[in-house]
């Protein structure tokens, strides 16, 4: 029996083609979208599990409360993890995770790398896969390298028992290549250049070793089986309430410890230095792949349906033989899964085709592995699909009585039919333009974001880090040293100036001073940067009131140039002969500048203190958090006409005065772009997924208007023979489909105002959503619906009539 | 075997009620070949549908081989249908899909008839039918004669104990139409039961008995000649 409902399936699809394509097209796309997405989604949730015993592998973390601020930090005080581990048995091994940025050479040529160190039981409690040779990081001069990093200094040869020097400490330092090691892309915990901690114990102060408040790296601990992470936080409770009793009073100093498993995608938890994704991201990628494999079975649905009356009479006939109702559900339900079973070829085709490009687009490495798994999961999937999408034609298929299935007349219960055909593609409607709603709001936030004007200048800025010292140290030396550049600067066509900064723009995070104010008691703080005198004038960044920075050396030493949103939220009357608040009284303000964006537009302007001397600053500051290193960064002005050869000058400049420092450059611009990539991977994802739907959508409306036309191609001779043209059929057959669409508008334009509004709330600054964008979603649906639709009218139109007439 | 009485169909469209069968009497033993005429619109159709079981009578009663089944569910009509009746429409309505060996064996795959005396049977009925040649065309690959003899073989193919036949010759030509008729006489020599309703008084004549109907009423009955 199987066998024949199979046949009867594929003859149908063969001669049905048109039909066949739009179903195979759209249930294609649909599957390849989801097997694409299930892949992302299971790398995603792949993180860490690698472990044998990831399950047990815990971070510490630490929640500070000062006077109504939680301070929430992943990375941890050193003196954490060693009390944590020598006082509760609880704890079978523990690691201090790292990392800095070092200078690192073979040869002549020092490149910036990033250093990780890690204890003896790193090994024990990760299960990173050792490749070649052997450590167990207890050797001070041992190096561990990843297996990427090994090729990239030594090559196809054995890096084993080789010389690398790297600058630790403000020292070069000669460590031997003991092993090289697998770090696997689906790590949270990930290095380089992996070296005994004992190495950065060395360079941390006495004082940092014991400080219950400074963080310096993450805190891994394997706890004893079956003791979760909260059951090890009440043990641990009272132990650190006491050893912090003279800072903080008990239940204010919270130390907890967070899953391995639960790091990647847990976005609640602030960020270490594990690598976090955005956990909406699976929910958002999924969402949409659901929703274009909705409108994909929708159109099944609705061309199964339209074609009802074409297969009633071969109904009518099975049921005259015999076929019980069943029979004939079973025989639509074999037709839809070889359907789905087809068309999950087509779309596992797709998903190999397009793989490199969604890797691209979603900034991803993902592969395709064609297990046995794989496979199964798909038919699985088709199956489910075919026997969901045919649930309903199917009821209405087998329903009709034999005489009516046999005679045509199934018209009977046609206006609840219609209803439900109506429903099914306003629904696909209101997907499109939820969607397209969604595409035009991202698009416009995203130009807002990239060209709204941030207050200063970003074109054409080189900036370039320098390395290797201790920060006192390197800010007297990049001033002096850009002094030399200057001279030379002015000999170079292309380069126009050069200021150095502490932080330039685009960074992740400039420092953030804190103090308690006396009167009150309440925790304050400001943003700071340490600037030289030519950094306002680089970056075009108005004064306001008072003045810039003398050029000379001392004058200024105390001198501080402050913000307008500074000046509002201290509420300073005459900030040229104001000093600045709390412990930093000795620092008087000289000038304001207007208000310019530091930071992301997600983020609010916070007053920002600008100091030519930030290192008196920064000894004073009681509390202090940055998340861009404040080594002193050198930015270039360059002409953005010449920019390659402008370039070229700064290396040649770079590498004849500071050859042990490497030029690693990047531009500003470019690290104003990276801040949005989030949005504009998002952005990315809506505007893919609003294509797709609104090309499944048409094709749905194409076939189904098709077939309305097909049966009423009587109809339309008739009114062809009376003096019909084109456009009175295209207005005629266009007129049901038009007021669909508009139901659908005024569904589809609330709630997409609504899910676009939270977005919008991600963000500070952002745009108003103005009613414009409506108003071209729902002329972009109506054009491509009335191109489809027009098409169909055009095959049908253009018939002759006489022959239309005479085949009924 | 078929006896009604008072049979009716009465049909509702919105405001409009139409008697299609009214008070219709008749009986048919098993073995005879009846044929049915009377002008368009006078109800031999749905005296046809409503014996093959494929309509339900609005009142009245219908009795097949004894037992009353003008009111039983389209589940249990499917079954006797199935086991017992044959039919041959005007229109051939072979399923487009299938090959002609597909479309004759098909009633046997819902009487759950064993694959190999399926073949056994489609093929002997092609080679009566002298069809063999065609059993891997489709139906729109054949002449309109082949594709009713297609239609015949399907019907018989079940060995039903009745064959409906609604205007069986109606598409056909005078020769193929004779064929068939001939197929149709040889059916019930054999002992089928046949119920044909037609048009021609030519085919009509190919009967033991005519039943002229007017207005969805038995009008007369005539004998043409004594079945054995």
């Amino acid at each position: 029996m199987i066998t024949n409902y199979l046949k009867t399936a594929w003859r149908s699809l063969i001669k049905d083609r048109k039909y066949s394509i739009i179903n195979f097209l759209g249930l294609g796309i649909g599957i390849a979208a989801s097997i694409l997405i299930m892949l992302y989604v299971i790398h995603e949730r792949s993180f860490d599990q690698f472990h044998s015993k990831s399950d047990q592998i815990h971070r510490m973390w630490v929640k500070e409360h000062v006077e109504g601020d939680v301070f929430f930090n992943t990375v941890t005080p050193l003196i954490m993890g060693s009390e944590a581990r020598s006082n509760f048995a609880e704890v079978e091994y523990m690691t201090r995770f790292v990392t800095t940025n070092n200078l690192v050479k073979i040869d002549v040529d020092p490149q910036s790398e990033t250093i990780a160190y890690a204890e003896p039981e790193f090994f024990t409690i990760f299960d990173f896969q050792i490749i070649n040779g052997q450590s167990d990081l207890t050797e001070p001069g041992e190096v561990i390298l990843s297996e990427d990093i090994a090729g990239k200094y030594f090559g196809p040869s054995d890096p084993i028992g080789k010389t690398i020097s790297i600058l630790v400490n403000n020292e070069w330092r000669d460590f031997q290549v003991a092993a090289t090691a697998s770090v696997s892309s689906n790590s949270s915990v990930r290095f380089d250049f992996l070296l005994p901690f004992e190495i950065y114990w060395q360079g941390v102060s006495a004082g940092g070793r014991s400080c219950w408040t400074c963080v310096f790296g993450e805190t891994y601990v394997l706890l004893q089986p079956d003791l979760d992470g909260f059951a090890m936080q009440e043990r641990s409770k009272q132990f650190f309430d006491e050893r912090v009793s003279e800072i903080y009073e008990a239940g204010k100093y919270v130390v907890g410890y967070q899953p391995l498993t639960d790091i990647h995608l847990n976005n609640e938890f602030p960020v270490g230095i594990a690598a976090v994704s955005d956990s909406r991201y699976p929910y958002i990628l999924g969402g949409i792949a659901l929703l274009i494999l909705v409108l994909a079975a929708i159109n099944y649905i609705t061309l199964a349906i339209g074609r009802t009356l074409s297969r009633s009479k071969e109904v009518g006939i099975r049921k005259v033989a015999g076929a019980g109702r069943m029979q004939i559900m079973l025989q639509y339900w074999s037709e839809a899964v070889l359907t789905t079973i087809m068309a999950s070829v087509i779309g596992l085709l797709i998903a190999v085709l397009v793989l490199p490009s969604f890797n691209a687009l979603f900034d991803l490495t993902l592969s395709l592995n064609y297990s046995f798994s794989l496979v199964a999961s798909l038919i699985l999937f088709a199956i489910v699909l075919g026997v969901l999408s045919a649930i309903y034609p199917s009821l209405v298929l087998s329903g009709f009585t034999p005489l009516q299935a046999i005679s045509g007349k199934i018209g009977v219960n046609a206006a609840s039919k219609h209803r439900i055909l109506n429903t099914l593609v306003g629904a696909q409607f209101v997907i499109s333009i939820v969607l397209i709603v969604a595409t035009l709001i991202m698009k416009n936030q995203i130009d807002y974001l990239q060209n709204t004007d941030l207050g200063f200048n970003q074109e054409a800025t080189l900036v370039v880090s320098s390395q290797g010292g201790s920060i006192p140290e390197l800010i007297e030396k990049s001033k002096s040293q850009a002094e030399i550049f200057r001279s030379e600067i002015a000999a170079m066509p292309h380069v126009q100036s050069v200021t150095v900064s502490n932080h330039s723009f685009g960074t992740p995070g400039w420092m953030r001073l804190g103090y308690n104010e006396e009167e009150s008691g309440v925790f304050r703080n400001f943003m700071m940067n340490g600037i030289d005198d030519y950094f306002l004038e680089l970056f075009d960044i108005d004064i306001l009131e008072g003045r810039n920075f003398f050029s000379d050396g001392e004058s200024d030493r105390n001198a501080v140039i402050v913000n307008r949103h500074f000046v509002d939220e201290y509420e300073i009357e005459e900030p040229l002969s104001a000093t600045l608040p709390g412990p930093f009284r000795e620092y008087r303000i000289v000038g304001v500048v207007e208000d310019f964006h530091y930071e992301s537009l997600h983020e609010a302007i916070a007053p920002l203190v600008l100091a030519k001397d930030p290192m008196g600053l920064l000894r004073t500051t009681p509390d202090l958090v940055f998340n861009d290193s404040p080594l002193p960064k050198f930015n270039f002005r360059l002409d953005a006409n010449h920019l390659l050869s402008a370039v070229q000058s700064v290396k040649s400049l770079w590498s004849q005065h500071m050859p042990d420092q490497p030029f690693d450059f990047r531009f500003v611009e470019d690290d104003l772009a990276q801040m949005y990539v989030s949005e504009m991977r998002l952005s990315r994802m809506v505007i893919t997924g609003a294509g797709l739907a609104i090309f499944i959508a048409c094709l749905g409306l194409y076939g189904i208007t098709g077939i309305s036309m097909n049966r009423r191609k009587k109809e339309i001779g008739i009114r062809k023979v009376l003096g019909a043209t084109l456009v009175n059929l295209l207005a005629l057959f266009s007129k049901d489909f038009l007021k669909l669409i508009s139901i659908a508008f005024l569904i589809a334009a609330p709630l997409a105002w609504w899910l676009m509004r939270q977005w919008l709330q991600d963000f500070a600054y952002s745009i108003s959503i103005s009613s414009w964008v409506f108003v071209m979603a729902a002329v972009f649906a109506l054009l491509v619906a009335l191109i489809a639709i027009g098409l169909q009218t055009v095959f049908h139109g253009l018939r002759n009539p006489v022959l239309t007439l005479r085949e009924e | 075997m078929i006896k009604t009485v008072d049979l009716a169909k009465v049909y509702q469209t919105d405001e409009v009620e139409t008697t299609a069968l009214n008070q219709v009497n008749i009986e048919i033993k098993e073995g005879e070949f009846v044929s049915v005429m009377g002008p368009s619109g006078c109800g031999k159709s749905t005296l046809l549908n409503v014996l093959g079981m494929i309509d339900n009578p609005s009142g009245g009663e219908y009795f097949f081989n004894g037992e009353e089944v003008g009111h039983l569910s389209e589940r249990k009509r499917s079954n006797i249908r199935k086991h017992n009746l044959g039919f041959v429409f005007q229109s051939f309505n072979l399923i487009d899909e299938l090959t002609v060996f597909e479309n004759i064996e098909l009633p046997m795959l819902y009487t759950k008839v064993p694959a190999s005396d399926r073949k056994k049977r489609v093929e002997e009925l092609l080679e009566g039918m002298n069809i063999m040649h065609r059993r891997n065309h489709f139906p729109q690959q054949l002449s309109g004669g082949q594709q009713q003899r297609v239609a015949v073989a399907r019907a018989i193919v079940n060995r039903p104990k009745v064959i409906l036949a609604d205007e069986p010759t109606g598409n056909l030509d005078s020769a193929n139409g004779d064929e068939v008729m001939k197929l149709l006489t040889e059916l019930n020599a054999s002992g089928t039961t046949i119920l044909m309703v037609t048009h021609s008084q030519y085919c009509a004549e190919f009967g033991n008995r005519i039943i002229r109907m007017l207005d969805g009423q038995v009008v007369t009955e005539n004998v043409v000649k004594q079945y054995l």
